[in-house]
């Protein structure tokens, strides 16, 4: 029976199972309903993917069995690679509940917050991130985000950026310092804020492909109860490493799939009469060869990173290798998508919310690619960890 | 395009791994890389000698035949550990091209005489592939015309690795219906080799001159007859070898050249301070690992893939050879640039790895022949 939750599946009956969902769940013409829907539409049809496949047990095979998960590695690759290919929407709205929170909360989480987050999540409450500050970018640490306690609550005082989806969100996770006097990655204790509190103010900013994502939050003596601090006071900074991390588990899966699945658009759009391939004489076939062995290595290393975590590569520099990578991959993807379209390509277009980046409006995926390469760290910060954390090289003096 | 899953045990690749990385630094210095190249690429003896005593040679044979019993991705570990010292070994062709045309194709015969003495490294053998990976038109070209019973094979073939110590030599060549695979031996009335001297002066590949050599059937190996190309598919299976293999010296010279990097920047000071904590090299070094990790991610992949079914693994090998050769003459060319003068001098060992990458570019295959492999795989 397609879409029966069943993580004990013989991987092969897993695949045949979701795929077979995805042809009778999937609306074929998601893409165009969604493309120039209004936000409301957007948020509408997030629940509503979300709610279809949360039925079917595929919404969270990443969590744990005790949670609704319970999928091993194997399989979970198995889901995101189907629903990849299916050119299913994404849960963007729930990305950061589905990941951050529930990592944060499977790791750090004290027993009540295990209890009440996870079945929340599940019933579709929406969670945003407060770590950026508007200067902090990727020197995450030096955020100022004030909290100070007043009995059985901090009062936090500041402002975070770059915040997706926090308008629609219910939750936040939110960095804050909680003693200005200890060197920076020591002060700092990690929260959850609901965003209905008083004196929480969200402005979404518009971005350069004219989405409105990403959102600033204003803080004003907003006040947060002791017991939604997670982990120790002043030991945010390691709960957070554990929240960044969870965004680069099986997640990278479905992104490596989803790139692999770009590629073949750009095969198809490639192809001569016939569907011939071009020859690797021409830029044309050069290029897409390259490209090929490029999404093929992307998904092998994201398997090597999951299922071999301890191999030659130092701790922490796996991640950073597969996030520069799969960045930079992606923008010369959508780069040369945007070559094939030519001149018609720049014409004005719009893309559906909850695509991937690689929805074929190439201009728009091309630019989209920089969300990729600026946030989580630069591609100057992933080099930089990957110098001194894999390969020994000694850090930058200070000035 | 699926990741494939351990057929082989991590654990007993570490071993292995462990094992030819000790044995290739402790009997393979670069100072007998540099005597090598001295000598114009003949491969070293004395390392051939010690991989066949550790049972490295026929690894990957069944224990009847003297050898290990593993499989292709344990022959690539090796490789790599080759790689890692501009290794001058027959391993490439002895064990990768010769031990695998017999265990692939060869009678019953065929291998209980030649099997045990190749994993012994006795015998050295080597398979003239070069007109597999050809442009049509171009200058080789072996003919086998059927005469007086047997076979007559004449033409030149060149790039065969290790064809000047060879006593075995298989030798594809065109028939009216495909292909014939034929074993000579290289005394053969009518057969010459010709020593040809690389750029890369730690590798040996020859030219084979034919000159109407007879070859009896029982040396017929595989021959393409209509509606069974059985020596198309052998050839196929061989040509992926001799590229992962490729491939996987490539992931080798690429970690070496790392370190050697790593090693030099850490240590060289200008500034007042060592030369890898500037950000500009500091970048430089970390694309080199990820262009290295993604090679090894793609090699591994395609030697799994070879020890599953040598003759439709043909885009995953191709990827891997494309991508890890490509990208290791690229890391070498920064790991120069990051050397400054010194890496530019022959007293220091880096040329001879650059060469070496520069020449797995080209060998079995060029970049141009993977990538329309690539493509008419995806298509």
């Amino acid at each position: 029976m397609p879409g029966i939750r069943a993580p004990q599946l013989p991987p092969d009956e897993l695949r045949a199972g979701v795929r077979q969902w995805c042809a009778e769940h999937l609306p074929h013409d998601w893409r165009e309903r969604q493309t120039g829907a209004s936000h409301d539409e957007f948020i509408r049809f997030q629940h509503w993917w979300f709610g279809e496949l949360r039925a079917a047990g595929y919404a969270v095979p990443h969590w744990p069995q005790s949670w609704g998960g319970g999928f091993d590695l194997a399989r979970q690759a198995v889901i995101f690679e189907e629903l990849a290919r299916a050119d299913a929407p994404r849960l963007s709205l729930h990305f950061v509940s589905l990941h951050h929170a529930a990592g944060t909360f499977l790791d750090a989480g004290t027993p009540e917050q295990r209890d009440r987050y996870p079945p929340e999540i599940l019933d579709g409450a929406v969670w945003c991130q407060g770590f950026s500050e508007p200067e902090a970018g990727s020197d995450l640490a030096s955020l100022r985000t004030r909290a100070e306690r007043r009995g059985d609550v901090y009062v936090v005082n500041g402002q975070k950026i770059w915040a997706s989806g926090a308008a629609d969100a219910q939750h936040c996770l939110l960095l804050v310092r909680t003693d200005p006097s200890a060197p920076k990655r020591r002060g700092i204790s990690y929260l959850v804020m609901d965003m209905d509190s008083p004196g929480v103010l969200v402005r979404p900013i518009r971005q350069i492909t004219g989405e409105e994502h990403f959102c600033e939050i204003f803080l004003t003596d907003v006040r947060i109860p002791v017991g939604n601090l997670i982990g120790a006071e002043n030991d945010g900074w390691r709960v957070a490493q554990s929240t960044l991390a969870s965004e680069r588990g099986g997640t990278m899966i479905e992104l490596a799939e989803r790139l692999a699945v770009g590629l073949r658009r750009l095969l198809l759009e490639a192809a001569g009469p016939e569907g011939s391939p071009p020859t690797a004489d021409t830029v044309v076939g050069d290029r897409l060869a390259r490209l090929a062995r490029e999404a093929q290595a992307l998904r092998l290393l994201v398997r090597q990173v999951i299922t071999r975590p301890g191999s030659e590569l130092a701790q922490g520099a796996h991640a950073s290798v597969v996030k520069l990578y799969y960045s930079e991959l992606l923008q010369r993807l959508t780069a040369f998508g945007m070559e094939l379209a030519g001149l018609d390509g720049q014409r004005a277009t719009r893309r559906a919310p909850g695509s991937g980046w690689e929805s074929g409006a190439w201009l728009l995926d091309h630019i989209g690619s920089w969300e990729w390469t600026i946030p989580g760290g630069t591609s100057e910060i992933q080099r930089n960890i990957i110098a001194e954390r894999a390969l020994g090289l000694p850090r930058e003096p200070a000035a | 395009m699926t990741g494939r899953q351990g057929d082989c045990a991590d654990d007993e690749r570490a071993a292995v791994r462990d094992l030819a990385r000790r044995l290739v630094a402790d009997v393979f210095p670069s100072s007998r890389a540099r005597a090598v190249a001295h000598k114009g690429g003949a491969p070293d003896a004395g390392l051939d000698r010690e991989l066949a005593s550790a049972g490295l040679l026929g690894l990957e044979l069944p224990e009847e035949y003297g050898g290990g019993g593993g499989s292709f991705v344990e022959l690539a570990v090796v490789l790599e550990a080759l790689g890692e010292h501009v290794g001058a070994s027959t391993l490439l062709s002895s064990a990768v091209l010769c031990c695998g045309a017999l265990s692939l194709a060869g009678t019953g015969a065929q291998r209980e005489r030649w099997l045990p003495l190749l994993a012994a490294g006795s015998v050295c053998g080597t398979v003239a592939l070069g007109e597999w990976f050809s442009a049509p038109g171009a200058r080789d070209r072996v003919v086998a015309k059927r005469a007086d019973g047997a076979w007559e094979l004449t033409g030149r073939v060149g790039h065969v690795p290790d064809a000047r110590v060879s006593r075995l030599l298989l030798l594809p060549a065109r028939t009216p219906d495909g292909w014939l695979v034929a074993l000579a031996g290289s005394s053969a009335a009518g057969l010459s080799v010709t020593p040809q001297a690389q750029t890369d002066r730690t590798r040996c590949l020859d030219d084979i001159v034919l000159d109407a050599v007879g070859i009896r059937d029982a040396d017929v190996l595989a021959l393409d007859t209509p509606g069974a190309p059985d020596a198309t598919r052998l050839l196929t299976a061989l040509a992926n070898r001799a590229a992962v293999a490729v491939a996987a010296d490539s992931v080798g010279n690429a970690r070496r050249v790392l370190g050697m990097t790593v090693g030099h920047v850490r240590q060289r000071r200008q500034f007042d301070r060592p030369i890898g904590s500037f950000q500009a090299v500091k970048h430089q070094a970390a694309d080199m690992l990820v262009n290295l990790e993604t090679s090894a991610a793609l090699v591994d992949d395609a030697a799994r893939a070879l020890a599953l079914e040598p003759s439709s693994c043909d885009l995953a090998a191709s990827l891997a050879k494309d991508h890890a050769c490509e990208l290791a003459a690229r890391n070498a060319g920064t790991a120069l640039q990051l050397h400054g003068g010194i890496g530019y001098t022959w007293e220091y060992d880096l040329h001879l790895y650059f060469k070496r990458a520069l020449l797995n570019e080209f060998l079995f295959g060029e970049p141009r022949w993977h990538r329309d492999r690539v493509l008419r795989g995806l298509f």
